[in-house]
């Protein structure tokens, strides 16, 4: 009898460490309407002895829209969303002009890291996942051909938001963003402003 | 028969055997080393007088890369589904062997790209860019600064240390040119969302000159599979391309010159052997095939091969070749004691001058700029000769021991009809001639002249519908309107070009216009990438102009040396520039030399919904031509038409001529009263008909004109006594109007019209012919 207990207790920890999966993951980054914080971003380029650092502030949006507020070492305001990049030119949002095309993709793939879409990852990637609700890690290793020429892989890190994102380049450079002083409002309260 | 006369026969008809007998071994010959039947419809538009050469051969350019392009899209709700069913059509259409290549997955090899991106980099700079570092270099690179550090730009093309100057970052943006479709990097293929159904896009290219090599055919039933397969997984397709129309309207023209030449001799024959009641007139058939091999074979010999449109045509001849031997016979109806060479005498001096009538008329369309008109011409004219020499030579030895067996009916009846007329019902009959005739010319007012390219080909509207859609989906099928620009060299090109894209942008501003596609989007004149080399240059010695770099860490050795780099690289010309994959959506816009000191490109442009004002557009800037093509062979289409009625004028004119040779004026005046009246009764009831009068009708009076003066002069000329004159009429334009009236049916707009107004034609002509035997002086029996 003993031995059943004990291997229903194996097994009920079993179930607990694989019931985090990818599905709760995105439930879990899902749950907040805003998620606003300090950004800072490390771009490592193999030719540069040291890494540009910059950095600034973020609000992400659930409907998908991301203000990208850069301050350090210039002053940058971007708005990303369905509509593409639009640059802050002191008086309006106007559009990037070099945001169509390939570099829709790439916002998207920006996007869908951010807010933990694993899904859409999926198709370009296989994906890892490691680590418990309150500290975990996924590492993307490219799947399709046009995704190998271009990374190496891509890591994520986080507990109930996004903490770090590591993307490492085929041509050797490497992007680390490291978010930080994050504040969520969950979904069920007024997103109005 | 006398020996003498025998022998002298037994030669003609064995010379004319023998003449048949050459044009058949020279058709199979010719066919035997190539195909002889044509069928590609865009041969046949009329030769533009109005554009130059240059502008001629920048079309046949692009034309040729035109109609050698398909287009499938494959639909479906579930991304997955569409993407697999796509993948699989495709590898059927590559297994089909049709295809010189079907492209459904663009899989760049970053590799290749980036050494492309090397060389092109300076050439391809945006315009806006190449501004900012000839004027302002410092703001150009703050935005290279802050680019450098904004996660959100694509990953560039070429690595950074290549890259110091960020010419490279615009690269990926002009490798796909605006439009609804979406790279799909996971399977390489394009795809565009539509509400629910995605729908993903293959490209094929067919072979040149696949008209030629017979693909046509076999497409069709390639493009049925594919839509029973589609229709087996349950996702749809669209599918477009100039080769789909040219093989439909192939296989309509192929199946209806076949049923209407079958029809057309079935129905005449039997027309014939109920009234003459012996099989002996079969053998008529044989100066009618006779007419119709010779016809070809010097069609053949003269235009290397003949097109499917002088057949269908050409195969209405029948009713036409067989007018004389009819005319020839109809004497028989009246009397046993007929003799063949005697009737031949009395009716062949008569039918001679009937035949020099018809042959003008058909001489006329020969002048006509259209190509398939002057094949038909051709062929019409040997056709008619042949068959008439065929009857004169060969008819003798079937038909001399010939009993013929007189029908009463319709001898009574003709008889009835004409003494009847002549003698109590003259006035009545007057009377409703000219109600009738009056009512008929009132249609006059309501005839509508309109030319209408989609009159002229028979487009399916299934195969218009999708090919609208794909325009709609991807929204990058091309209107039928484009600009043209012609300089002396690139760089003047280039400038006429931008000046042209300012004023396209404008319009497109107002949403006048969609879109459009230049090369001067593509590539910078060589001139100017001189000039940013200059100006880079210049700033290599002044670091304030690239602070920002600078404050991000990049050391001042990296720019300077990219500077260096930078302006001693080649500069490139537009052709250098396009020789690359990266350029692949661009070559089509080029068409090189197109004239010993002439460049040429294309402006192609995209949902045009302003017209008027769109034309305007390259009004001011020299060498730039407004293309409208459909527009343009609307107008040539009215202009053949419009010379088609002068040369119709002209023809009743030499008629006249030929008339008075042989005729006192006023029955000359009377017997070309009768053609003129019948053309102008067909454009009258197609006016009642509310059927427009397109270059086809007229095109088919200048022939209702030449046969009706052929009845008249027979009417008011032939010797024999008019009853018979008008059985003789009667079946003649019966056995006319069978095969005129089978090719009102055809499906392609531009023969129904053909066929229709010539049998309308000669049922006017009919009716006015019999009014003018009737209401002759003559009295019957008169010998």
């Amino acid at each position: 009898m003993i031995k059943y207990l004990i291997s229903f207790f194996f097994l009920l920890m079993s179930l607990d460490v694989s019931a985090f999966g990818l599905a709760q993951l995105k439930e879990q980054l899902n749950q907040s309407a805003i998620v606003e914080g300090r950004f800072q971003q490390e771009r490592h380029l193999h030719s540069l002895p040291e890494p540009i650092v910059s950095h600034g502030i973020f609000v992400l949006r659930a409907e998908n829209s991301l203000l990208w507020h850069l301050q350090e070492p210039f002053e940058e305001k971007l708005r990303v969303s369905k509509m593409g990049i639009e640059r802050w030119n002191g008086t309006k949002w106007e559009k990037n002009t070099s945001s169509t095309g390939q570099s829709k993709n790439h916002t998207a793939l920006f996007m869908d890291l951010l807010a933990g879409r694993t899904d859409t990852l999926q198709q370009h990637f296989h994906v890892q996942l490691s680590g418990n609700k309150q500290n975990w890690q996924m590492q993307f290793q490219p799947k399709t051909l046009l995704m190998q020429q271009i990374f190496k892989y891509i890591d994520v890190e986080g507990s109930d938001v996004v903490r770090r994102i590591v993307l490492s380049e085929k041509q050797g450079d490497k992007m680390v963003l490291l978010f930080s002083d994050i504040h969520t409002q969950k979904k069920t309260h007024d997103t109005s402003h | 028969m006398t020996l003498a006369t025998k022998s002298r026969w037994s030669i003609w008809a064995s010379l004319y055997l023998l003449a048949v007998l050459l044009a058949v071994g020279s058709i199979l010959l010719i066919a035997k080393n190539q195909s002889v039947i044509e069928s590609d419809f865009n041969m046949l538009l009329p030769q533009d007088q109005t554009i130059g050469d240059t502008q001629k051969n920048a079309e046949k350019l692009l034309d040729q890369s035109f109609n050698r392009q398909m287009i499938l899209l494959v639909g479906a709700n579930d991304r997955a589904v569409a993407f697999q069913a796509a993948e699989r059509l495709a590898e059927s259409w590559r297994e089909s062997g049709l295809f010189d290549e079907v492209n459904s997955r663009i899989l760049p090899d970053i590799q290749a790209l980036q050494n492309d991106a090397e060389y092109l980099q300076l050439a391809i700079l945006p315009q806006k860019q190449a501004e900012q570092i000839i004027r302002t270099p410092s703001d150009y690179f703050q935005q290279r600064a802050k680019d450098l550090i904004n996660p959100f730009v694509t990953v560039p093309i070429m690595s950074q240390e290549k890259d110091w100057l960020g010419f490279g970052r615009f690269i990926s943006n002009k490798i796909q040119p605006t439009s609804r479709l979406t790279w799909d990097s996971q399977t390489g293929m394009l795809f565009a969302q539509e509400e629910n159904t995605v729908w993903v896009w293959v490209h094929a290219m067919l072979p040149k000159n696949s008209a030629i090599s017979g693909v046509d055919t076999q497409l069709l039933s390639l493009l049925a599979q594919t839509k029973n397969t589609a229709r087996q997984w349950h996702v749809q397709t669209r599918m477009a391309g100039a080769a789909i129309f040219a093989a439909e309207n192939k296989k309509s023209a192929e199946k209806e010159s076949q049923i209407m030449s079958v029809l057309g001799i079935f129905l005449t024959l039997g027309l014939l052997l109920s009234i003459f009641r012996s099989a002996r007139i079969l053998s008529l058939l044989l100066p009618v095939v006779g007419g119709v091999v010779l016809g070809f074979a010097v069609c053949l010999w003269w235009f290397g091969q003949v097109h499917i449109l002088t057949l269908v045509i050409g195969s209405s001849l029948v009713g036409v070749l067989i007018d004389f031997p009819v005319h020839w016979l109809s004497l028989a109806l009246w009397s046993k004691t007929w003799h063949w060479q005697m009737s031949l005498r009395k009716v062949t001096p008569i039918f001679f001058l009937g035949l020099v009538v018809t042959i003008t008329g058909y001489a006329a369309l020969w002048l006509t700029p259209l190509p398939v008109l002057q094949q038909t011409a051709i062929f019409s004219i040997v056709a008619l000769v042949g068959a008439f020499l065929g009857t004169i030579s060969l008819m003798p030895f079937f038909l001399q021991t010939w009993q013929p067996k007189p029908m009463r009916l319709l001898v009574s009846f003709t008889e009835w009809l004409y003494t009847s007329v002549q003698q109590s019902w003259r006035m009545i009959y007057g009377i409703i001639l000219i109600i009738f005739i009056l009512i008929l010319l009132m249609g006059l007012r309501l005839s509508n002249w309109q030319d209408d390219i989609r009159q002229w080909a028979n487009l399916p509207d299934k195969w218009l519908q999708e090919s609208a859609d794909i325009g709609k989906i991807t929204g990058i099928l091309p209107a039928g309107q484009f600009f043209l620009i012609e300089a002396k060299d690139e760089e003047a090109l280039l400038q006429q070009n931008r000046k042209l894209d300012r004023h396209l942008s404008q319009l497109q501003e107002s949403k006048m216009l969609d879109g459009f596609q230049t090369i001067s989007s593509w590539v910078l004149p060589q001139s100017e990438q001189k000039q940013i080399q200059k100006a880079l240059k210049k700033i290599s010695s002044q670091p304030e102009n690239w602070a920002d770099m600078q404050r991000l860490g990049v050391p001042k050795q990296y720019i300077e040396n990219a500077i260096m780099q930078m302006s001693n690289m080649d500069t490139l010309s537009i052709s250098e520039s396009l020789d690359s994959d990266l350029a692949r959506a661009w070559q089509p816009l080029w068409l090189g030399k197109t004239n010993e000191n002439t460049v040429s490109s294309v402006v192609f442009l995209r949902g045009i919904h302003n017209i008027a004002e769109v034309q305007l557009a390259g009004k001011d800037i020299a060498g730039v031509h407004w293309v409208d093509r459909p527009a343009r062979l609307n107008m040539l289409f009215a202009q053949t038409r419009n010379l088609a009625i002068q040369w119709k004028m002209w023809s009743y004119l030499i008629a006249l001529v030929l008339l008075l040779l042989f005729l006192h004026w006023q029955k000359a005046f009377l017997v070309l009263f009768v053609p003129l009246l019948a053309a102008m009764g067909t454009i009258a009831v197609f006016g009642w008909l509310g059927i427009p009068i397109s270059l086809f009708a007229i095109l088919g009076l200048l022939l209702v004109s030449a046969i009706g003066v052929d009845y008249a002069v027979y009417a008011v000329f032939a010797s024999n006594d008019a009853p018979q004159r008008l059985a003789g009429i009667l079946l003649a334009a019966l056995t006319t109007i069978i095969s005129f009236s089978i090719l009102s049916f055809s499906s392609t707009p531009a023969v129904s019209a053909f066929g229709l107004s010539v049998t309308i034609g000669v049922l006017l002509s009919l009716i006015l012919t019999a009014g003018l035997l009737m209401f002759g002086k003559e009295k019957y029996a008169k010998k």
